[in-house]
């Protein structure tokens, strides 16, 4: 009874606090909302970070290995480049040599090559 | 005269080589070259065709593998801006996701429910309201 007359008493006090108390409630509930969504959106974009920063890595790492096949590729290719020259060379002084013999020892083979190789004619 | 100028003349035209010994006479003149000379002159064609392939080849080999390097640097460039684009749509969409899941928890919860709390809100506002104005 004491109770209910007090409520008679006061109810505009008690509904205007009611509402007060509603009213920051529901402020808070809304705040709350809005930094769940900025958590989550915070959270989402530090994932893409660290997700960008491992493609990058990635890319990296990709773009290291394809130099150092390039670099490999290359020494292999000057290498054999460098064997081809040695072997040109080699094969040249047989040739050379061989050239050099004929000249006392095989004259007509001679003659076949330099007929053959400028056209020149061979004059007895 | 003139029979010999121009036996002299199409001798001179025509390429020609012969051997000599030494202190032997030339048939003709022109220039002597030793058997090693003759033996390097005799190499030379097919020593400088070799040498023009193997340096085509050498060329042909640099550009092509410089060419791989610049077609595996743009894969991977390539591969690397489809992640990130995918990674980006992935970032929005589960953005999207929670904004949706956030909206739905508040206007789910009810939309009767704001309805009739906003109607109990009115009537009681405008009962105060009434007693308010009539106390006085």
């Amino acid at each position: 009874m004491i109770y209910l007359s007090f409520v008679k008493k006061y109810w505009k006090e008690i509904l205007l606090s009611l509402l007060l108390i509603f009213l920051v409630l529901k402020s808070r509930h809304d705040i709350n909302q809005m930094r769940l969504t900025h958590d989550a959106a915070e959270q989402a974009l530090m994932e893409q970070i660290e997700g960008l920063k491992q493609i990058h890595a990635d890319e990296l790492a990709a773009r290291e290995r394809a130099l150092q096949e390039y670099k490999d590729r290359v020494a292999e290719i000057e290498e054999k480049y460098i064997n081809a020259q040695d072997e040109i060379e080699k094969l040249s002084e047989e040739q050379t040599e061989e050239f050099v013999r004929d000249f006392s020892e095989n004259k007509q083979s001679l003659i076949d090559a330099l007929t053959t190789k400028y056209g020149f004619t061979y004059v007895p | 005269m003139y029979l010999s100028l121009l036996i002299s003349l199409a001798s001179a035209g025509e390429a020609e080589f012969t051997f000599v010994d030494r202190n032997q006479t030339a048939p003709f003149e022109g220039t002597l070259l030793n058997p090693q000379a003759t033996a390097e002159l005799l190499v030379l064609p097919d020593r400088l065709k070799a040498e023009c392939d193997i340096e085509i080849e050498y060329q042909v080999d640099l550009l092509s593998t410089e060419r791989e390097l610049q077609i595996s640097n743009l894969n991977s460039r390539y591969t690397a801006l489809n992640l990130e684009y995918q990674q980006a749509v992935q970032t929005k969409d589960l953005q999207i996701e929670n904004l949706e899941t956030i909206i739905s928890s508040n206007s789910g919860v009810s939309k009767w429910v704001w309805f009739a709390s906003g109607i109990a809100a009115g009537t009681a506002t405008t009962y105060v309201a009434y007693r308010a104005f009539n106390e006085q």
